[in-house]
């Protein structure tokens, strides 16, 4: 079922970061939240838990990635919530 | 290091030890992970470690990853989040690396 996605600032940020420096990273970043938004387990994303951080109450955060087969791949944390249907997208990050 | 020994507090009184060295602390120390830590006086420290994953590590060896992931999730503890629109219209686009 299709979710809707909630970002934070920093989040939001770097989504018009990317529409000033760099399209082809954007398209690639919005690619992924519109897989995202469709089916979290896409494969491509390439979706896992990241046990070592958890959301502000408690909720398990997930990475996907924005890239396949890109050692520096771009990724976005998220989690599920607030509410049913929500997914809360924290950050969007380049990985060193 | 950082220990600040003045924000001590006592939790139990008297607690003894088993044969084999084992104390139950309670709700305090459920479910949480230490390094042990002992001073010539005998005293016991019980430093909380949380465990980090490898594939976990860049992040955390990565400061402004880090950072702007910590953000995200101050943002989302005070409510600061808002809806942008649906992204489903960019999940076919076709994109050449």
């Amino acid at each position: 079922m299709p979710s809707q996605l909630e970002f934070q600032p920093e989040a939001e940020s770097t989504l018009e970061l990317l529409k000033k420096t760099d399209l082809k990273k954007l398209k690639k970043v919005q690619k992924t939240l519109g897989l995202l938004e469709r089916n979290p387990r896409h494969p491509s994303l390439q979706t896992h838990d990241f046990d070592s951080l958890t959301g502000p109450n408690k909720e398990k955060v997930f990475e996907s990635y924005v890239e396949n087969n890109t050692p520096a791949a771009w990724r976005v944390f998220w989690y599920y919530g607030p509410g049913a249907g929500v997914l809360t997208i924290i950050a969007i990050t380049p990985h060193p | 290091m950082n220990i600040h020994f003045q924000d001590f507090r006592p939790v139990k009184e008297d607690t003894h030890a088993d044969s084999r060295g084992r104390l139950t602390l309670g709700q305090i120390a459920k479910d949480k992970k230490y390094r042990v830590l002992v001073n010539d006086a005998g005293q016991v420290l019980l430093d909380p470690v949380v465990s980090i994953p490898e594939r976990e590590l860049w992040l955390w060896n990565n400061p402004e990853a880090l950072a702007s992931v910590q953000r995200g999730l101050q943002q989302a503890a005070e409510g600061k989040g808002r809806y942008l629109g649906s992204f489903a219209q960019y999940a076919d686009l076709e994109i050449e690396d």
